[in-house]
């Protein structure tokens, strides 16, 4: 594999685009740092000292609204002196009080608001099943569907009195559709010229006809390529982490992900840093899917303009369109019924491309009914995915080095 | 000659498939209908539009500004109806026709708030304006997406006009003949601006079909300030403004296919220049958003893609932009090209 | 017509490919003869335009031919060493856009008969792409011509022809040759043979020998040694030597040895060919064969 790392990296021109593509990820860091956040020391320190005093939910969660509403009241009859004194963690007492405040609230969202939404999620999929089952022809399916939400839901998630930093903004900056466009464009440049290399410069007529195994040539050619992909996005995974931490204050991942806003009505049991990894292991198969079917191209055409055209369109566009639909679930767009919504579903479901935006298959209870078997959204995609890779590592195999006709 | 020789090599091989099959692309796209979310009910506003469309006066607005008073009475009062008709002390009857009545002030509620925000709009033009159902067109124009087929299709295209003669070896042939020095690099540059400043007006003109073909057509003669938000000093019509539109982006797409030909000349390898050119090309638009400012308008032709033409703006300094950097690239591009190589890989 | 070579060296990075040719050429077909790296091609190309020399200048009847620029070109036919033509093209369509760019005759008449004079007219409407190699040389020799340009140079134009085109070819070179200064690199010492006037030859990027070619190929005449032996030793003495060359006749082989002194008792001097100059020059010493052999 040696030589065909070479291969690939040996032209200064790749250096340079790739030097060229991390340059356009700095753009993002240096926006991110624009945009930090700073990570609050005497918040940190409060509900460190808080969860110091008491493990148990209730009783923080008591003494925090007791100590809060002391402040308030205080505050109220003596404000002048809450915004002189100096406070215990805030530069004054009255910015101790709001950090009571928040903590409390947080508290509540965590130990209270929380546990609530699970209980009525349980028990509307509950009634759900108790009507259906009273009919006379009850739909199987829906009950089925209800019961896996109840069992999905119905679990113990150790939420604990820790900030978990602003996830959102981390993936805004360190995970967004511009960066997968300009990844996509990169990994089918190199991908095209590590197939089409042999063809463009005539080599091809002496190492097809080497003794040396063409299988294992295409393989050996295959596998350098994965390698480079997985270290590029190993290497920004890393960053995000880093940079997630520095400017976001994402310092926590073993934190449960149902504590991030945004994902408290996950249905998987499974923290903030597995959460990172299953979109670094789901990034990493798309882009393997990438590599396949550009590979599979370059074999068939053995021209670098129509390989990476054509790769280009078949990766794109389907993003592009994926991209538009998006909007539909965001913000006030959220219409669940509307055409819209049904068709972005619908394209997460089939299009490999609903990999590179996880958060959409982990923010609710996403199953669907396959031939009677429930099965998450994503793990559909995923099979879609692999089922693609699978038919055109085949092809580019058994195409590769195979005489022109 | 030689300008139809370089025009040959661009349209009749496989590249030209490429060309055909993005107008094709580009007809369908237009008239696939968008979703386009508005803050008020098409329905509903065309309904008002035919009831008091045409020359806004005075009366328009008075008409428009009492239906939000009777709008907002109906909403105010609807608690009390409702309470009263539990407490028997309304019909069921009246109940019913305060429901209808309520149902529907609900429905056109925003649409009757916009109308009044086009009213108040028209109200400081001090011109006289035209009260028409201008959501097609306003939907149209407000489009500030960056056209990708375009871009994609120029740099696809592009791309072989110079790097095809280094790949293929017949550049250091070329540059040993009389004419194939700057004659040949600029030949090659006049048709790659002139092909392509065509193929993006023709794609400008292929978007707009869908709305001049329908029942929009009539309007497009109108003052262009009667859209909301488009208050310019001048009465440029609204087709004129997007024709105006059109030229000045065909005329920035030129500029960026010399600048792919610039980076053909430095690169010399397909594969890269492909690379480097969607690079440099496409991500500044989408960048757009997060940031903006005079200087990237003007480093990055991409971004000033993204605007749109204000007949307020000095046109000539447009202009200038546009021609100091095709003049740049060209001379860069004819440097490079006609350049004897210092460094050349030995060829024996 | 003289074109003078002053001073012309060439470095890339590690290697100085030419060092210091200083030659001046009068009408005549000129061999650049030379193994593979000796710097033909390089002179070839810095004498095209195509890249630029670390040191010196070349003058056409006295101008300084970079300077002349566009006159330069006017009088210059070059074929590389790999032609690259449009694929798409048909050859009567490539003659004809460097007929343009070349602001020669460019009319349908002449272009014609360009192609008859290399036997392409038959073929003018295929497509490069579809050509053997012989014709895509053939195409590359006529677009050379198509501007009857004065000075001539081409770059291994016989590289990968088989021995009939080869022989067409060098007819086509002496025909057109009066008046013109060509400029033929080659390390194909049977194609030059016939026909150049002079020989220069070049070894790792210096002249060595620079002459009419009867005169180059008298200077090694008592060098040639012809000494008649048996199989055996023949084979073992062209596997330790590497300046012999075993020619069978019947039960004997002729042992042809390039030496400066009698290699044996009983060998007898030759005529000289062009190729014993080439490995009379070209030829490292015996000792050094053994060495290689090793390896």
């Amino acid at each position: 594999m040696k030589f065909e790392i070479k291969k690939l990296f040996a032209s200064k021109l790749i250096i340079i685009c790739l030097v060229l593509l991390f340059g356009f990820f700095v753009f993002f860091v240096v926006n991110a740092y624009k945009s930090r956040e700073e990570v609050s020391e005497p918040y940190e320190k409060l509900i460190s000292d808080i969860s110091d005093v008491s493990d148990d939910s209730n009783s923080v969660l008591a003494l925090l609204k007791e100590k809060s509403e002391q402040m308030t009241t205080d505050y109220y009859l003596n404000s002048e002196m809450y915004h002189s004194t100096k406070g215990e963690y805030g530069s004054t007492l009255a910015d101790d009080m709001f950090l009571y405040r928040k903590a409390y609230n947080d508290a509540k969202k965590y130990f209270k608001t929380f546990p609530q939404n699970r209980i009525r999620l349980i028990n509307d999929a509950m009634l759900t099943i108790i009507e259906e089952e009273s009919k006379e022809n009850p739909d199987k399916s829906i009950i089925a569907l209800n019961q896996k939400a109840v069992d999905k839901y119905n679990r113990q998630i150790k939420m604990e009195l820790k900030s978990t930093g602003d996830l959102f903004n981390t993936l805004y900056f360190f995970d967004n559709t511009y960066w997968d466009y300009a990844l996509i464009a990169f990994i089918i440049m190199l991908t095209v010229r590590m197939f089409t290399l042999d063809y463009s410069t005539g080599a091809y007529q002496i190492v097809f006809s080497t003794p040396g195994g063409k299988k294992k040539l295409f393989l050996k050619q295959y596998f350098t390529l994965i390698a480079s992909a997985v270290t590029i996005i190993a290497l920004v995974s890393l960053c995000q982490i880093i940079f997630g931490y520095l400017f976001f204050g994402v310092n926590n991942l073993s934190l449960p992900l149902q504590m991030v806003e945004y994902f408290e009505f996950c249905p998987f049991t499974i923290s903030i840093g597995e959460y990172y990894l299953i979109k670094f292991l789901c990034k990493t198969l798309f882009f393997i899917l990438v590599i396949t079917l550009t590979a599979a191209l370059s074999i068939i055409f053995r021209k670098t303009m129509g390989a990476m055209s054509i790769s280009l369109v078949v990766f794109v566009l389907p993003l592009m369109i994926i991209t538009h639909y998006f909007m539909y679930t965001t913000g006030d767009n959220v219409n669940t019924i509307s055409e819209q919504y049904r068709i972005y579903k619908a394209l997460q479901a089939i299009t490999p491309q609903g990999l590179l935006n996880l958060k959409t298959y982990f923010n609710a209870f996403d199953y669907l009914n396959i031939l009677g078997v429930f099965i998450p959204r994503i793990t559909c995609c995923i099979t879609i995915t692999v089922i693609v890779i699978i038919l055109f590592f085949t092809i580019g195999l058994r195409r590769f080095a195979k005489p022109k006709r | 000659m030689i300008l139809w020789y370089e025009l040959k090599k661009i349209l009749f091989n496989k590249i030209g498939f490429v060309i055909i099959a993005t107008i094709i692309i580009q007809v369908v796209f237009s008239f696939i209908p968008h979703y386009v979310q508005h803050n008020y009910s098409p329905e509903v506003y065309r309904r008002y539009i035919e009831t008091y469309g045409g020359s806004y006066t005075e009366k328009t607005y008075d008409i428009i500004k009492q239906r939000q008073t009777e709008i907002e009475n109906l909403i105010e009062i609807h608690d009390t109806v409702v309470s009263d008709y539990r407490s028997d002390l309304i019909s069921l009857e009246e109940y019913e026709n305060h429901n209808i009545q309520y149902n529907r002030a609900i429905a056109e509620q925003s649409t009757v708030y916009y109308l009044l925000e086009k009213c108040e709009y028209y109200n400081s033009l001090d011109r006289p304006a035209v009260l028409f159902y201008d959501t097609d067109w306003f939907d149209f124009l407000s489009n500030d997406s960056y056209d990708y087929i375009i871009a994609i299709t120029i740099i696809i295209v592009i791309i072989p006009v110079f790097s095809s003669e280094y790949m293929t070896g017949s550049r250091n042939l070329i540059i040993t003949t009389s004419q194939g020095k700057r004659k040949s690099a600029l030949s090659k540059l006049l048709i790659c601006g002139v092909f392509v400043f065509i193929f993006a007006f023709a794609m400008y003109i292929i978007k707009v079909i869908p709305v001049i073909s329908g029942k929009s057509a009539a309007y497009s003669n109108l003052p262009v300030y009667n859209l909301l938000g488009y208050s310019f000093d001048s009465d440029i019509s609204i087709i004129e403004y997007y024709i105006s539109d059109s030229l000045i982006k065909s005329f920035q797409w030129c500029v960026l296919s010399l600048f792919v030909c610039t980076v053909s000349v430095l690169v010399k390898n397909t594969t890269f220049v492909f690379f480097i050119s969607l690079l440099f090309v496409i991500f500044p638009s989408m960048l757009y958003t997060m940031v903006s400012g005079k200087v990237f308008d003007i480093i990055f032709t991409s971004y000033a893609l993204k605007s749109h033409y204000n007949p307020q703006t000095n046109i000539l300094n447009i202009g200038i932009i546009i021609v100091v950097k095709a003049l740049l690239y060209c001379i860069i591009t004819e440097r490079c090209w006609c350049a004897r190589s210092d460094n050349s890989v030995m060829t024996e | 017509m003289k074109l003078k070579f002053e001073n012309i060296s060439k470095r890339y990075k590690t290697k100085k490919a030419l060092n210091n040719i200083n030659i001046e050429l009068e009408e005549g077909i000129y061999a650049f003869l030379g193994p593979n790296g000796a710097g033909k091609s390089t002179l070839m190309n810095i004498l095209a335009g195509i890249i630029k020399p670390s040191t010196g200048s070349i003058y056409l009847d006295g101008q300084n031919t970079v300077s002349m620029d566009k006159d330069f070109r006017k009088v210059l036919g070059y074929l590389p060493q790999s032609p690259g033509f449009y694929p798409n093209f048909t050859g009567y369509e490539i003659m004809k856009y460097f007929s343009v760019l070349k602001e020669a005759d460019h009319s349908e008449k002449k272009i014609n008969e360009m192609l008859e004079f290399v036997n392409l007219y038959d073929d003018r409407k295929k497509k490069y792409g579809a050509y053997s190699g012989g014709m895509k040389r053939r195409l590359g020799i006529a677009v050379a011509l198509i501007n009857d340009p004065q000075i001539l140079i081409l770059d291994e134009p016989t590289a990968g022809l088989d021995p009939k085109e080869r022989i067409r070819f060098r007819n086509i070179i002496s025909r057109i040759s009066r008046n013109k200064i060509i400029i033929y690199a080659t390390h194909i010492v049977s194609d030059v043979e016939s026909i150049a006037d002079k020989v220069i030859l070049l070894k790792s990027g210096e002249i060595i020998e620079f002459g009419d070619t009867d005169k180059v190929i008298k200077n090694v005449e008592n060098k040639i040694w012809l000494y008649d032996t048996d199989v055996d030793t023949a084979e073992k003495y062209t596997l330790e030597h590497s300046n012999a060359v075993a020619v069978k006749s019947g039960d004997i082989v002729k042992l042809r040895i390039v030496s400066e002194t009698k290699p044996f008792e009983g060998a007898y001097n030759t005529d000289s060919t062009l190729e014993d100059v080439y490995m009379y020059y070209f030829n490292e010493s015996g000792q050094e064969k053994e060495n290689d052999s090793l390896v």
